[in-house]
């Protein structure tokens, strides 16, 4: 008997002691460990909608930039067409001018020509058309 | 030109007046003096298409491209005697005669005038 109470005091209860500590610690550290899950566990989802709405608006963003860019090549595109229209007209002007200019200048030529072959003809024997014009003149001081 | 043609057509025709046989004279005199003898020609010309215009005739230059070409009788039978007919070369005009009276173009039948029409 007296050794059943000193084993109950000096064992039993300090060993029961013991036993309920190590429950305590054991139960505190799952507890946490689910706490830790359960953090890991929002973390994870939260992670997963930053992502998502990243995707998204990365998304909308290449979205944007691809239709700008497409906006700003057909406006590049226009106005190289337009550049390239207004090039064209001015060098079919210019190239107008050119023929017009050397057209004139080949009709000079010929009428430089004719005129010089009509005075050479006449200077070969002149009296006859002196003769005609001054008569002309002649009746023409009359009137 | 010191003075101007027509100060010294001005000038003879005056000294004409007032002292006939001393203005010529007067007129070589001084157009030594002034150095505008060197014109002498030119105006004399002016004087005398003065003089001619004075005694109501005209002052008729005649240009043809040739000599052989001037008729002359015929042609100053179209004018009065009143009137002074230049009668001048020019083988510019190419053909036929150009008649100016009283430096104004009267009539121009030339070769050179037609062939500037033609190809104007």
């Amino acid at each position: 008997m007296i050794l059943l109470v000193v084993l109950t005091k000096f064992v039993y209860k300090p060993l029961m002691k013991m036993v309920e500590e190590r429950r305590k610690r054991i139960e505190f550290g799952i507890k946490a460990g689910e706490k830790g899950v359960k953090i890991i566990n929002e973390a994870e989802e939260e992670k997963a909608g930053i992502i998502k709405k990243a995707d998204t608006q990365a998304v909308a963003i290449i979205s944007e930039a691809e239709k700008n860019a497409q906006k700003k090549a057909q406006e590049i595109a226009t106005q190289a067409d337009k550049k390239a229209q207004q090039t064209l007209k001015e060098i079919m002007l210019i190239a107008e001018r050119k023929e017009k200019e050397q057209m004139n200048k080949v009709e000079e030529e010929a009428k430089k020509l004719v005129k010089e072959a009509i005075i050479r003809t006449v200077q070969l024997k002149p009296e006859q058309v002196d003769e005609k014009l001054i008569e002309e003149a002649v009746r023409g001081l009359r009137v | 030109m010191k003075y101007s043609v027509n100060n010294y057509v001005g000038a003879f025709t005056q000294a004409i007046k007032m002292a006939p046989n001393e203005a010529t004279g007067g007129l070589v005199k001084l157009l030594k003096k002034t150095g505008d003898i060197k014109h002498f020609n030119k105006i004399v010309e002016a004087i005398h298409k003065k003089l001619v215009n004075e005694k109501g005739g005209k002052w008729i230059n005649i240009e043809t491209a040739r000599e052989s070409a001037l008729k002359k009788e015929k042609i100053k039978h179209n004018f009065s005697e009143k009137d002074y007919i230049d009668f001048k070369i020019n083988p510019e005009l190419v053909a036929g005669m150009r008649v100016t009276v009283d430096g104004e173009e009267e009539l121009d039948n030339t070769l050179n005038q037609k062939l500037k029409n033609l190809f104007r």
